[in-house]
């Protein structure tokens, strides 16, 4: 099925602020508490107090633990992920979105992440950003599917597929920097890497912020607004949300 | 003896030849049931969970870290 078709599918969404980005995974990769019936296809949004979300190989490097108390102590506890490559900080000043799609919908991965990539696209051009995609190796957590803007990753991609319920589940999920400061964003991942030496370093300079890009500063309650339009259809579906984002429902 | 199969056409081999076993959740040997996650592999940055096709034994062959192509077979579960 085109992506173009999987794009205009309605997504039920659901936007809430964990009190941790542990939980928050708990949310999005094993939907835990989530509203909606396995098959229904949704969008989660959620923040986080800042954290590092570490990817499987990360879980595997000799030094993680050390790692991971260090980054801790430093105000950046490690939630472990089931997708990525690397390390990725999110913060109050990060967006997360998570494109859950039954498989039998004829999903595959590229339609997946073609829609995600979309979205985020599309959520940067209302903010009169236009940005590439393509690997930022510079960065964190370098991909394919990054989305750049003048050479500074201002989004990441990656997808999991389990099983929800009787459904195999495709969930696309997307990190997003709306206003955030690079150079903390690349500390926290370089101390995280520090006694690593084959990792390559995280640069400031490699990473961008939607606030920047769009010459305002934009805050995540807005950014949500225009996503959460985004991805309304003209006939409303269920918008279950929790905490400062909105009205419970 | 039911084959454990990556499926064909998972991902675009033309784009990204190959994926890896990231991790088996079952010891070799293992009883399993049709369904249990026995198996994920990674593919870049996308995970995927690799079910058991049916009840019986697993057998691994391919290990840990191994590498893997849409259609690599990775064990089998034997329903004795």
């Amino acid at each position: 099925m085109p992506a173009e078709a999987l794009a205009g599918t309605p997504l039920d969404i659901e936007v809430k602020r964990f009190r941790s980005a542990a939980d928050a995974l708990q949310g999005q990769d094993y939907f835990r508490a989530s509203p909606f019936p396995p098959g229904r296809p949704a969008l989660l949004i959620w923040q986080s107090p800042r954290a590092l979300l570490a990817a499987p190989g990360d879980a595997r490097l000799p030094r993680f633990e050390a790692a991971a108390q260090a980054s801790a102590a430093a105000g950046w506890p490690v939630a472990l992920r089931r997708a990525g490559g690397r390390i990725c900080p999110v913060s109050p000043g990060t967006l997360q979105l998570a494109i859950s799609r039954p498989v039998s919908s004829g999903v595959t991965i590229g339609t997946a992440y073609e829609e995600m990539a979309v979205l985020v696209e599309t959520l940067l051009a209302r903010f009169g950003v236009r940005g590439g995609r393509g690997p930022c190796p510079e960065a964190f957590c370098p991909g394919r599917y990054d989305i750049a803007v003048a050479g500074r990753k201002i989004a990441g991609l990656a997808q999991i597929w389990r099983r929800h319920g009787d459904e195999m589940t495709a969930i696309t999920g997307a990190s997003v920097i709306i206003d955030e400061s690079p150079l903390e964003l690349a500390d926290a991942v370089n101390r995280f890497y520090r006694d690593m030496p084959d990792m390559p370093p995280c640069r400031a300079e490699a990473i961008g912020t939607l606030s920047v890009m769009a010459g305002r500063q934009v805050q995540a309650e807005e950014a949500l607004e225009v996503l959460c339009s985004l991805v309304a259809s003209s006939v409303p579906r269920r918008r279950a949300s929790s905490d400062q984002f909105g009205r419970a429902g | 003896m039911a084959d454990i199969v990556i499926p064909e056409g998972l991902w675009d081999a033309g784009v990204t030849p190959e994926g890896v076993v990231s991790n088996w959740f079952y010891a070799d040997g293992a009883t399993v049931s049709k369904g249990d996650v026995v198996a994920e592999i990674m593919v870049e940055k996308s995970t995927f969970d690799i079910e058991a096709p049916t009840d019986g034994v697993l057998r691994r062959t391919i290990a840990k870290d191994g590498v893997i192509r849409p259609g690599s077979v990775i064990g089998a579960v034997d329903a004795g």
